[in-house]
């Protein structure tokens, strides 16, 4: 048998397809699972984080250390019984206990976090025209803790932060349980905000008889706040505007009066943040 | 600024890909030209499997010749499948690599036949090899050999 110069067949052991069409194909389906699944976690992890009972939040927040240390002992108890108060009227389940922390701070802010924790600011105390106003914010936090908000807020953003580790192989587990983020970084979204709202002005209508200088409190936060241009849709709460017509709202069709005489603050509140007599 | 530097990471990965792809695509399509042209002048030095050369040949010399090809694979190719073990499938951008380097060792062992004046090589087998083995986020690169034995003919023997 004579040898005969024959060239090996072309396109056998490669593929004729489009390497550009296959990466569309698979980084697309890669995306679509990841934005899909993510956002199911997302959907049910708050869901499912309710029924983690309350007594499991209070052991995760016991590694916090209290900051209450410096709080004056006047507004401390003012603070505590005012927190105690309210959190009586809110219709609480059973077990449940509110701790309020105050901050020596010139923040503008108040937050509800896990184990019932709320934590006020001295900036946003030294704000506040009368204790109605006060009343609304320590009602809308302590709101938020009755509807388990800081653990389904927690819950989602641990999973998702999880899922998104997953995708991309990274494994900075600091960055999912970091210790500031638990305290501070909890986000609530618009519904969460808005049940918040109402239970507060239905604690409050319990307490004074009324709901008058409720909404003041967005006023408040609208002057001091810089980012009031932010348009609504990528605003997690609701524009302070439309909150005001939404409370007064509620309370119309609730027939909760919005006149009343609005209570003073103590003099030990007030005074308390005098430069003056705190010798700043 | 964390925003600002995902999209900055996020960017040169673009880069990446596109860079890889652009000169992945060059460097491949040229190789390919390159391959085929030398298949065709090597044509006429047989080159087969079997243990045996299938006539006896007297006279003859016979010599280890080897090929050797290391090719590395680009970005895009690697992300395309990173891709595919997501989903599983044919790792179709790898293919061409493996056949690049397959036929490559196999010209290189058959030009060192001809250098030698070999009639033909007998007992070819090739063996590939993955480089960057155990190493993680490292760009991976194969390296496949080719040899056989060559019949060279013996000048003063008749």
């Amino acid at each position: 048998m004579d040898y005969q110069e024959r060239l090996p067949p072309e396109g056998i052991n490669t593929s004729k397809n489009s390497p550009l069409k296959e990466f569309t194909i698979l980084l697309g389906g890669l995306i679509l699972v990841t934005v899909v699944s993510i956002g199911l976690i997302a959907m049910f992890a708050g869901t499912i984080a309710t029924y983690v009972p309350f007594e499991v939040e209070l052991v995760m927040a016991e590694s916090y250390a209290d900051e209450g240390a410096e709080t004056p002992a006047e507004v401390a108890a003012y603070l505590a019984s005012l927190t105690e108060h309210l959190a009586a009227l809110s219709d609480l389940p059973p077990g449940m206990r509110i701790t309020m922390h105050y901050v020596d701070d010139d923040m503008v802010n108040a937050f509800a976090t896990l184990g019932g924790n709320i934590v006020i600011f001295r900036g946003l105390l030294e704000k506040m025209p009368n204790e109605n106003v006060l009343a609304m914010v320590v009602a809308h936090e302590i709101a938020h803790v009755k509807h388990r908000d800081p653990i389904a807020s927690l819950a989602r953003g641990v999973l998702v932060q999880l899922a998104l580790n997953a995708v991309t192989g990274s494994s900075n587990a600091d960055l999912v349980l970091g210790t500031t983020g638990l305290l501070t970084l909890l986000s609530f979204n618009r519904d969460m905000e808005e049940d918040a709202d109402e239970q507060a002005l239905r604690t409050l209508n319990v307490y004074y008889g009324h709901v008058a200088c409720a909404a003041e409190l967005f006023a408040v936060l609208h002057d001091s706040d810089d980012m009031t241009n932010v348009p609504e849709f990528f605003s997690t709460h609701p524009m302070d505007e439309r909150r005001i017509e939404d409370l007064n709202g509620l309370a119309v069709r609730k027939g909760w009066s919005t006149r009343g005489k609005a209570t003073p603050l103590p003099l030990a509140v007030t005074t308390g943040f005098d430069p003056a007599s705190s010798g700043l | 600024m964390e925003l600002l530097a995902q999209i900055g990471n996020l960017l040169i990965v673009l880069i990446l890909l596109a860079l890889g792809y652009g000169f992945g695509r060059m460097a491949e399509s040229r190789h390919y030209k390159s391959i085929i042209a030398r298949e065709k002048e090597f044509a006429r030095l047989p080159a087969i499997a079997s243990r045996m050369p299938p006539v006896k040949r007297p006279y003859h010399d016979q010599q280890l010749v080897y090929g050797n090809t290391v090719v590395s694979v680009d970005y895009f190719k690697r992300f395309l499948a990173g891709l595919r073990s997501v989903f599983g499938g044919r790792v179709t951008s790898y293919e061409t690599l493996l056949d690049r380097a397959r036929r490559e060792s196999i010209l290189r062992m058959k030009e060192a036949a001809d250098g030698l004046g070999a009639e033909m090589v007998f007992n070819i087998k090739v063996e590939t090899a993955s480089i960057s083995k155990g190493r993680r986020n490292a760009v991976g690169s194969v390296e496949v050999l080719a040899y056989g034995t060559a019949l060279i003919p013996r000048q003063a023997a008749v």
